[in-house]
């Protein structure tokens, strides 16, 4: 597990990466990502026909002269996106249970994206549950930020099978743009439900599931493997049952992707075979996004 | 090598034939490992047949069935035989107060046991007890010189049991005594004891104390040059043999006075003084304590100890009524004294009276059996009664003729020792240690 100075690099690679907003949002902060409500902003869109209760100072003046029409002068609203980033420290992240791949994964690509939040000007934070206790970080945009997040998970160790549902909820109070960076292995349906109402009251949702290469393809060297989060799930794996078993993990991801995509959230895998992170989190942060409309 | 109770190596054997079919058969847990998505697995049995060996099984399999079969040669005490050999010899060493030289019975015995290895010889030493000493630890000085009879009997009953314990490394036996053959270690079972050895005896014999025979004699007599007595021990002196009988010397310290005329006052206390003894042996007085005869007679023999001469004797004494003889010393064929002892008050010295008359005339005092006679009458006080050595024909007939001892003729020994069984054992436990150590590594793959 790298160490707060063993970010440095990660930091590197992303500093350049923009994250904008998916759709425009509701008012808040000034800021980088446009905002659903018109207001008297520098960026010119549009005008509109004065109607009665407008401000007068918002008439064009100019264009009142030449057409001898009041009219108003139409601009965009730019505002931040506080984004939470959500994550799962349950006893199914601590895999593989030696080098601790897809912890580390998750460590990287919650640094990673909070990095670039926080470097357009967006509060950044965190949210995860070590042994039941609920540790939060709220969205901040002060320069030390990206360090407490990091300092925050190298001083965890995952473990426990505590549900992520709860500290998702936690995570939309003060988020628009919540990230959840989980291999959805424990309450997955709460999860899907929780987050499919915040994204109907307007926020951006992200799923990463992680997952790790032992996971796609389990080694051959041990036959009867356990659930660590179920104990008293034992199943042996032999050569006759592991295209049933590559075939129901397959199966389950896809329905996840769809059921998360229905949702409105956006789904992306994340496999720990250490590759570039950036390049998930590029993935992320360049996902498909509507452009802003004048309410 | 032989096996004392074989059968409980047959039952190893099948045992080890049991651990083998349960390697085969036994069914096993495969190895276990963490898996998150373990619920994607097809639902099925944890444990599983196996038939397949794999090398590891082999070793732990190795292990468990040596340390099975350890276990049964253990406890079936396997014996190994020492390579057999055409003769195995026991030797008897004298180490009694009759041997004069202890360094020649120790040379005698370096040069009969030089050459033979551990398991081809036996050594006994003995004097009024035999023991046996362990033929690898034997060396010349473990014969020390004892105070104590020797007793051939017993020392032959040891070297019987030794010879049982050798009949398995050789096809014969020889059985050496290193001993002066004394006469008092013969005793009645003597004989018999020797009718068990089944063969010729070798006799390796060394010189006697000559002390036992108190061979240092002074004699005084009134007709010194006629008194046949006086000469014969002179003569005896001039031969210088101190076996056949004692000797006179002219030094009056010697503890033995033999007195041939009227004993004195002052021979009296000499005689009463420590480890001295007065022989009252007249001429032709009466001796000391005894009172003449109302009528002679003769009498055809007189014995003293082991010791007879037969003779026509004159028997012109009997021990007075008021003499209370400490003991008799001879007697005459009809079991009368024939010679008394009397123990001085402290019981240091003694007065020996002899009533024997030594006849002037005819070859009787140049005898054998008178020169024992002799030899039994002017012992020291308080000194056995059987005296001297066996005689050659005693020594011939003690020998025996013929071949070696078979040893198919002696019993086998009851007491066979298994000396591998405790290093079986040892290794038993070292090879159960490895099996647990194979058995933990590969459960913990």
């Amino acid at each position: 597990m790298p160490t707060a100075k063993g970010y440095g690099t990660l930091l590197e690679a992303v500093r350049c990466i923009r994250w904008p907003a998916r759709q425009p949002l509701r008012g808040g902060a000034h800021g980088a990502h446009l905002s659903r409500v018109r207001g008297p902003s520098v960026e010119f869109t549009e005008y509109r026909a004065y109607r009665q209760g407008d401000e007068t100072r918002r008439i064009d003046w100019k264009l009142f002269a030449r057409t001898d029409r009041a009219y108003i002068r139409l601009s965009s609203e730019r505002v931040t996106t506080p984004t939470t980033i959500v994550v799962d420290a349950s006893a199914s992240m601590a895999y593989p249970t030696v080098t601790l791949e897809k912890w580390e994964l998750a460590c990287n690509l919650t640094v990673g994206l909070a990095a670039v939040a926080h470097a357009g000007g967006d509060p950044a934070g965190l949210a995860i549950a070590d042994a039941g206790v609920l540790h939060l970080l709220y969205p901040r945009t002060r320069q030390g930020v990206i360090a407490d997040i990091a300092g925050t998970l190298i001083n965890m160790t995952p473990g426990g099978s505590a549900p992520l549902s709860p500290v998702l909820a936690a995570a939309f109070r003060r988020s628009a743009r919540v990230v959840i960076v989980t291999d959805f292995l424990g309450d997955a349906e709460a999860l899907l439900s929780t987050a499919r109402h915040h994204i109907a009251a307007g926020r951006e949702v992200y799923a990463l599931h992680v997952v790790a290469v032992e996971e796609l393809d389990p080694p051959r060297n041990a036959a009867l493997f356990s659930d660590p989060e179920t104990t008293d799930v034992r199943r042996p794996l032999r050569e006759e049952t592991r295209g049933a078993y590559i075939a129901a993990f397959q199966q389950w991801r896809e329905q996840l992707a769809r059921d998360w995509t229905a949702a409105g959230a956006f789904y992306t895998m994340a496999v720990a075979d250490n590759g570039p992170v950036e390049r998930i989190i590029r993935r992320v942060a360049t996902a498909h996004h509507t452009a802003a409309t004048a309410i | 090598m032989s096996l004392l109770a074989p059968a409980f190596l047959y039952a190893a054997l099948g045992l080890a034939a049991g651990v083998i079919a349960l390697h085969f058969i036994v069914t096993r847990r495969p190895p276990a490992a963490i898996l998150p998505t373990a619920r994607f697995i097809p639902d099925g049995s944890a444990r599983s047949p196996s038939r397949a060996l794999r090398p590891e099984d082999l070793l732990l399999l190795f292990l468990r069935v040596l340390l099975v079969v350890t276990v049964g040669v253990a406890f079936a005490r396997p014996v190994v035989h020492p390579v057999r050999r055409s003769v195995a010899r026991v030797v008897l060493i004298d180490q009694s107060r009759a041997v004069n030289s202890i360094t020649e019975v120790r040379d005698s015995a370096l040069a009969y046991l030089q050459g033979q290895r551990g398991d081809g010889a036996a050594v006994v030493v003995f004097d009024s007890s035999a023991r046996a000493l362990s033929r690898t630890a034997w060396r010349p000085d473990s014969v020390k010189s004892s105070v104590r009879r020797g007793n051939i009997s017993a020392a032959i009953v040891v070297a019987l049991r030794q010879a049982s314990e050798l009949r398995r490394a050789a096809d014969s036996l020889e059985l050496v005594i290193i001993s002066p053959f004394a006469r008092e270690e013969i005793d009645a079972a003597t004989t018999a004891v020797r009718a068990l050895w089944l063969g010729r005896i070798r006799l390796s014999r060394v010189a006697a104390r000559s002390e036992m025979a108190s061979s240092h004699v002074t004699v005084r007599a009134t007709e010194r040059n006629t008194d046949p007595l006086a000469l014969v021990m002179r003569a005896r002196q001039r031969q210088g043999s101190a076996v056949d009988g004692p000797r006179t010397v002219a030094n009056e310290s010697s503890p033995v006075r033999l007195i041939r005329d009227e004993l004195q006052p002052e021979d009296l206390r000499w005689g009463n003084r420590a480890a001295n003894t007065l022989v009252h042996w007249p001429a032709h007085d009466t001796p000391q304590g005894w009172t003449a005869r109302a009528v002679n007679d003769t009498v055809g023999a007189v014995s003293a100890g082991p010791s007879v001469v037969v003779a026509p004797f004159e028997r012109r004494f009997r021990v007075a009524e008021t003499t209370r003889p400490s003991r008799v010393i001879a007697r005459w064929v009809d079991g009368e004294p024939a010679a008394i002892e009397q123990r001085a008050a402290d019981g240091s010295g003694c007065v020996r009276s002899v009533a024997i008359p030594v006849p002037s005339r005819g070859d009787l005092i140049l005898r054998h059996a008178f020169a024992e006679l002799l030899l039994v009458l002017t012992q020291t006080c308080g000194a056995p009664e059987t005296t001297g050595v066996i005689t050659a024909a005693q020594l011939t007939a003690f020998r025996g003729a013929g071949a070696l001892a078979a040893t198919s003729s002696l019993q086998p020994s009851a007491r066979t020792k298994a000396n591998l069984v405790p290093w079986l054992l040892a290794a038993s436990m070292l090879l159960l240690l490895c099996e647990q150590k194979a058995r933990r590594a590969r459960l913990g793959r």
